[in-house]
């Protein structure tokens, strides 16, 4: 779950001939992707958690309590997280500008 | 990205013991019930398939009744606590959750 | 499903129950009872009972109703009175019999025993459903 930089790589002491192509190293969801799916699945929790909520309201006998308790937690900590790597991201970015250069 | 599976697993379990507790109670209502036999509700294949089904271990009374209130009682307490245990443990999987989520705060 | 039907099955139970320790009651009061408005002597009455599937109540995960009981009817006993030889008394017959009711007061103790101490289990377990609603309102604290 930590916000880690991707290590730094050396350069080759001959470069590769221009000819050849360049292999592509593996990659994994950019960290703009990861961001976007973690806003996204708290967005939901919340949803899935007033949903519940307000279907036990009503009475809805295929709602328990537990599972509106749950769905109420999923959403509270699924936010806490969004919450820390905007925090997290927003540091490093604030570090970054003031990298000397 | 919070991986809530152990979360969802507790839930389906405190819904089958929610489920199997609204069976045994059905026991103890037909406590004199002429000719009712207890049923029961059970898991199988981890977890996947619940199924209501006759107690064959309870003995038969001279009208037919074979609930024994003494075997439903012990049932519906070690269901009650199994009920408590599972949310206790969502509890605590979700107090450790919440702590990874705040980045140890 | 939540803890409802498992209450309602309860209280379906504990209903049932009373009907009997009421019947059982009545019974033991009327014992001697030689004289009704029908005539003749007290009819001992009896509870049948019959398990029945709750309406509105959720089903299992598998599809099974949950079972509650109700009381079938109240039947009156057609046995033969019990006759007792006492001439003198206003309501004897011809022979010097008087009819008293079918009533035997053992039975009825254990029938009261038997219903008291079901309505107690009914008890216990609705106060388990609402202990195990309470464990789960306790999730997240």
């Amino acid at each position: 779950m930590s916000f880690v930089l991707p290590p730094v790589q050396g350069i080759a002491a001959t470069p590769p001939a221009i000819t050849e192509a360049a292999p592509r190293a593996e990659q994994g969801p950019s960290a703009g992707e990861t961001f976007a799916q973690v806003f996204s699945d708290a967005r939901d929790y919340q949803a899935a958690a007033s949903n519940a909520a307000e279907r036990f309201a009503a009475g809805d006998p295929s709602v328990g309590i537990h599972e509106v308790m749950i769905a109420s937690e999923k959403a509270s900590v699924s936010l806490r997280y969004a919450t820390t790597l905007k925090n997290k991201a927003i540091e490093a970015y604030h570090e970054l500008m003031q990298t000397q250069v | 990205m919070a991986d809530f599976g152990t979360i969802d697993q507790l839930g389906s379990a405190l819904t089958f013991h929610r489920e199997r507790h609204a069976v045994l109670a059905g026991n103890i209502a037909n406590l004199d019930t002429p000719g009712y036999k207890p049923m029961d509700l059970e898991r199988k294949d981890g977890g996947e398939l619940v199924t209501t089904f006759q107690d064959g271990g309870a003995q038969q009374g001279p009208d037919g009744n074979a609930v024994t209130l003494e075997r439903e009682l012990a049932k519906i307490d070690a269901n009650r606590t199994r009920y408590a245990a599972n949310s206790e443990l969502v509890t605590r999987q979700l107090a450790m959750l919440r702590y990874a989520a705040g980045d140890g705060t | 499903m939540d803890f409802f039907s498992a209450m309602e099955v309860s209280a379906s139970g504990l209903a049932a129950e009373r009907t009997r320790m009421n019947v059982a009651a009545s019974n033991l009061a009327n014992a001697q009872t030689t004289q009704t408005a029908e005539g003749g002597p007290y009819k001992r009455k009896s509870v049948v009972l019959q398990s029945v599937e709750l309406t509105g109540t959720e089903k299992t995960t598998d599809g099974q109703a949950v079972s509650g009981v109700k009381v079938q009817q109240i039947a009156a006993d057609n046995a033969a009175p019990r006759m007792e030889y006492d001439p003198g008394h206003p309501q004897a017959n011809a022979q010097g019999y008087v009819a008293y009711p079918n009533v035997n007061p053992v039975e009825e103790m254990v029938d009261m025993i038997t219903a008291s101490r079901a309505y107690e289990a009914g008890v216990t377990a609705m106060s388990t459903a609402v202990n195990m609603a309470q464990s789960a309102l306790g999730i997240g604290k």
